[in-house]
């Protein structure tokens, strides 16, 4: 056998064991087992409250799918005149699924009146108060002896419900045709 | 006696003494044990038992995760036993925690400290050089500062975390 076929035969051994060395690395293994932890999923509750018209008693939720608030149209008692209030309620229900106690704060924002026809809103106050869970409807009696209340608050706690009434008073001759809207903001926070 | 007959009855003798010949052939020989004894294979095996949740709010408690919805505020823990067994003079272990989680939650929200291992003393463990029970437990957290953001009030609401995927690794390593 020749040099050059000596030294051939001894690359192709040399790139063989490097080849093999390389295989071996790769392959390199030790016992081991996998079990799965089964811990399941978490899931974050809905934070659902729902906002009931007393003269309907038809419940919608204070915030749609889309997160957008909801929007409750209220029908006062009658339409208010001087010495004669209105007063119109809505239950708020913490109807949350979480699992924990999630109790909610309540509260009244700052009220907004606006003329929808002229002349009418600069005669218009709101009272507003929180009262007992039992009621269907607001009337005078829940107002007796407070001569003036700008806002409402209320703790509920889960699967429980609140009743803010509201009280409109107008303090003036209104005129011929005059309508405003009344907004008030509900509020409703974790505790 | 005729030479036919002759010839007949030496060949006769002949095979005779051949098949007489093939089954009584021997040599001395002799044997003895090697006294090598069994080689056994040592053993690497985890089995994880049911775990359980429970909420900071009420730790002796367990709740069904399955129907049990976070709040922002809520820390739970999960707790789980492991029974290890490693059989072999020179076999060391770790257990590691793979495969990825899965969630819609905002990550600035809630805070997951994967699972830890300790022993039954209830000291970390990071390797395992024996056969016993280890405690796995992990954390999920709700921050009550959820929602305060202002248009944020409602975040992550019905949010998941999915564990599903997740596995532990029982993996023998070089002593």
């Amino acid at each position: 056998m020749g040099t050059k076929s000596i030294m051939k035969a001894s690359a192709l051994l040399a790139a063989a064991i490097v080849l093999g060395f390389l295989t071996v690395q790769g392959t390199y293994a030790l016992w081991n087992k996998m079990v799965p932890v089964g811990a399941g999923t978490i899931q974050a509750a809905d934070f659902r409250v729902s906002l009931t018209d007393l003269s309907t008693g038809v419940p919608i939720d204070m915030t749609d799918s889309a997160g957008t608030s909801a929007l409750v149209s209220l029908k006062p008692t009658g339409s208010p005149s001087p010495g004669k209030p209105a007063y119109a309620g809505v239950r708020i229900s913490n109807v949350t699924n979480a699992g924990s106690d999630f109790a909610v704060r309540a509260s009244t924002g700052d009220v907004s009146i606006t003329n929808v026809a002229p002349g009418l809103s600069g005669l218009l106050s709101v009272n507003m108060q929180a009262v007992p869970i039992e009621k269907t409807n607001c009337s005078a009696e829940d107002f007796a002896g407070i001569s003036s209340s700008g806002s409402a608050t209320a703790t509920i706690s889960k699967n429980s419900s609140a009743v803010f009434c509201f009280q409109i008073l107008m303090t003036g001759d209104a005129p011929g045709g005059g309508s405003a809207r009344v907004d008030v903001p509900i509020i409703v926070n974790q505790l | 006696m005729n030479k036919m007959t002759k010839g007949a009855i030496a060949t006769g003798v002949g095979v005779a003494l051949l098949l007489g010949g093939g089954g009584t052939l021997a040599v001395w020989n002799d044997s003895v044990g090697t006294d090598a004894g069994t080689i056994t294979a040592g053993n690497l095996d985890l089995e994880a038992r049911s775990g359980v949740w429970t909420s900071a709010h009420d730790p002796s408690t367990e709740i069904d995760v399955k129907s049990y919805k976070v709040v922002p505020g809520d820390v739970l823990t999960y707790t789980q036993t492991l029974d290890v067994t490693l059989a072999g003079q020179r076999i060391n272990a770790v257990i590691e925690v793979i495969g990825d989680t899965v969630t819609d939650f905002e990550a600035s929200n809630i805070s997951v400290r994967n699972l830890q291992l300790s022993d039954s003393d209830g000291n970390r463990i990071a390797q395992i050089k024996k056969s016993g029970e280890v405690t796995a437990s992990a954390s999920f957290r709700f921050s009550p500062k959820t929602g305060d953001e202002l248009g944020k009030g409602r975040d992550d609401v019905e949010a998941v975390y999915d564990f599903s995927k997740v596995q532990y690794k029982l993996r023998q390593v070089a002593p």
